[in-house]
């Protein structure tokens, strides 16, 4: 062959390649209402900056005729582009080649990019659309999953790690992306479950949707387990792109800075009314983080679940921040299980990757109840204290109502080394709010007395003139000052500007063992 | 911040015009907030959504956005009620209490027509109110508790269809 015949054949090569599963498979998927692996990929980084590695990849299954059907990259499109200018490898799943099932070629195709991004030091984002294992290829396609799985923990807090459910995700394809630091999915094509409805059926004779086990709104609502919903592939990838905003490319990078034209000084007198005088009132939480943020701008995360807590990325003065706060329109903004665990995992998250943390707390205690003492909600709660004693990064606390009890101790206070922490005078911190404290303390003295209605009354009024203000923790260093509202963004601002080059480490250690 | 709450094609939106900093507004449609350029008196949207005729909760828009500024409180995915225990009205939304506590008021009745984030009953607990809200539109098909009833997590308190 002349050279003219190599680069023909060469051509030959790639044009078969890019058509994955073929025309006909490909007008389905679209059909379907999904994007193909290379058009995602295309959506999600920066125009033409994707080099593809493995093109040509091919598995080695003979069993079952398999030697006859080789489609060339075997189901998954691999490589390296770019976000907002920054590196980022990316895996897609082709679900037009073999339904994007995972072969052992499969997986090696998506280990190289991951071994590749841990030495670069970047991200990895992965599009999953796959049938499950290729069953043909038996336990090799289990050792694909296997090899995955390893790496993504050996990349846990090394790498950021994020992971877009696009089409089904069963069995063993659900724990590489739990694994994972974040879960975006895709409403109405995205679904994840160990086992399908009709397994369901069979065993435990429920009936249930697909949509309903394990869809979007299932895993954002209901189980935890996604931190995203979006209505299509193209929003789902644009999201993508936003909280990449927000993330450094590794555990030793620099977080991303962002000059804004919002003053760091700007004060909001809005913000005298944005607690109700009424402690028995609730609020929006957001309304006062929105207001502090550079533009008011709020990027939630897991926006669905537990929303008795709010976390999410912002902006200080173009530095990003993670805030994590109770949310008083929510269940009274009680800590439970779920919000410890939202929490516990959210501040892990931001400590391994060096965000700094903004605590809004509003919280009246952790919630009473059977449900929750025998879900475990000590050993979950739990969670929620280590993660926030063992964060060195940049801590400020703002208590903007309540902090009563173990659930002051809890979101960050001095005691778990928070670096600031401030209160409005709005706040109350006491080890329970006024009632119960009279009922406990003066107990013998109500039933004494003549009128016990009118006393207990008049105890209550006299705690919590004593106790629900932030001045006894001032007093003892507890709080290190108490704010004009209306000066809440200037005074992040200038604490986050203290903090820049705060250093604090932890003993030497395999492993902590924190209360799973 | 001034608040709007009007509609379009009985679809309800709520409007809060924020800080004004010279021609820059930030305005928040029904919570999903948008950064808008004030040119005389038209209205220009800065963020490539907001299309035309009137900005939807969950943009959809060929334009990609964000999923995370989403409403609060969107449309849940469609209710799973085990087959078996199907409520009295025909399917419907099951509004249940998320906290223990006990009514202080239910704020709409049977055949009300109730839409999405229209606080329906309030419920005390943790000596706190907990407003309960409609997570759709949709007519009020049954009232399960009254003012004073002690619930507990899980209970019904209406279903809306």
């Amino acid at each position: 062959m002349n050279n003219a015949e190599l680069l023909g054949q060469l051509e030959e090569k790639n044009r078969q390649a890019l058509e994955g599963g073929g025309a006909e498979r490909i007008r389905k998927h679209h059909e379907s209402g999904r994007l193909t692996a290379r058009e995602r990929l295309d959506c999600l980084l920066d125009p033409a900056t994707f080099v593809e590695t493995d093109r040509f990849k091919l598995h080695r299954c003979t069993d079952f005729d398999m030697a006859e059907k080789k489609i060339p990259g075997d189901g998954v499109v691999t490589g390296w582009g770019y976000i907002h200018g920054r590196q980022v490898f990316v895996f897609a799943q082709d679900f037009t080649a073999y339904g994007g099932s995972l072969s052992l070629t499969q997986s090696e195709k998506i280990c190289k990019i991951m071994k590749l991004a841990m030495k670069a030091g970047a991200p990895v984002i992965g599009l999953c659309d796959s049938g499950g294992a290729r069953i043909q290829e038996g336990v090799m396609s289990l050792a694909g999953y296997g090899d995955i799985f390893l790496l993504n923990v050996m990349a846990s807090g090394v790498i950021p790690q994020i992971t877009a459910i696009m089409g089904p995700s069963a069995g063993g394809a659900v724990y590489s992306p739990a694994l994972t630091d974040w879960i975006f999915m895709v409403e109405k094509t995205g679904h994840m479950f160990i086992t399908g409805p009709d397994v369901i059926k069979a065993v435990t004779r429920e009936i249930v949707s697909k949509e309903d086990l394990g869809g979007a709104m299932a895993h954002n609502a209901k189980s935890g387990v996604a931190h995203f919903a979006a209505p299509d592939d193209r929003s789902c990838l644009a999201s993508i792109r936003e909280l990449m905003n927000f993330l450094p490319q590794n555990n030793t990078g620099s977080l991303p800075f962002k000059v804004s034209a919002d003053d760091p000084a700007r004060r909001d007198e809005a913000l005298r009314e944005a607690v109700p005088a009424d402690p028995s009132k609730p609020y929006d939480m957001r309304t006062i983080i929105c207001s502090n943020l550079d533009d008011h701008y709020f990027f939630e995360v897991q926006e669905h679940w537990a929303k008795n807590i709010v976390v999410g990325f912002g902006r200080l003065d173009g530095m990003p921040v993670g805030v994590i706060a109770n949310q008083p329109s929510v269940m009274a903004g009680c800590l439970d299980i779920n919000a410890s665990i939202k929490g516990a995992r959210f501040v892990r998250f931001c400590d391994a990757f060096n965000i700094p943390l903004i605590i809004y707390e509003d919280v009246p205690g952790f919630l009473p109840g059977l449900h929750q003492e025998h879900g475990g909600i000590i050993r979950h709660g739990a969670k929620l204290i280590y993660a926030f004693c063992e964060a060195t990064v940049p801590r400020i606390t703002l208590i903007v109502r309540k902090a009563y009890g173990g659930a002051y101790l809890v979101m960050s206070s001095k005691h778990l080394r928070g670096d600031v922490n401030i209160a409005y005078p709005t706040a109350e911190i006491a080890v329970i709010g006024a009632e119960g404290a009279v009922n406990i303390i003066s107990r013998e003295k109500i039933e004494k007395a003549k009128d016990p209605q009118s006393e207990r009354m008049k105890l209550i009024g006299e705690y919590k003139e004593k106790f629900s203000n932030p001045y006894r923790a001032a007093e003892l260093g507890y709080i290190d000052e108490v704010i004009d509202p209306a000066d809440t963004r200037p005074k992040l601002v200038q604490a986050l500007h203290m903090l820049k080059t705060k250093k604090d480490t932890n003993p030497p250690k395999k492993h902590g063992n924190i209360p799973l | 911040m001034t608040v709007y709450t009007f509609s379009i094609d009985e679809q309800p939106y709520t409007v809060e015009i924020g800080l004004i900093q010279g021609n820059v507004a930030n305005v928040t449609v029904n919570q999903v907030p948008y950064r808008v350029r004030i040119d005389g008196s038209s209205l220009v949207s800065s963020p490539a959504s907001a299309p035309a005729p009137a900005p939807r909760p969950a943009p959809r828009a060929e334009a990609p956005k964000p999923a995370a500024p989403r409403p609060a409180a969107p449309k849940p995915a469609a209710p799973a009620p085990k087959p078996a225990a199907s409520v009295s009205g025909g399917a419907g939304e099951r509004i249940t209490a998320p906290i223990p506590g006990k009514v202080m008021s239910v704020m709409a009745k049977t055949g009300d027509s109730v839409s999405a984030g229209q606080v329906l009953l309030v419920i005390e607990a943790m000596k706190m109110e907990n407003n309960i809200i409609s997570p759709i539109d949709g007519t009020v098909k049954e009232v399960a508790v009254s003012n004073g009833a002690d619930v507990s997590t899980g209970d019904l308190l209406m279903v809306v269809g």
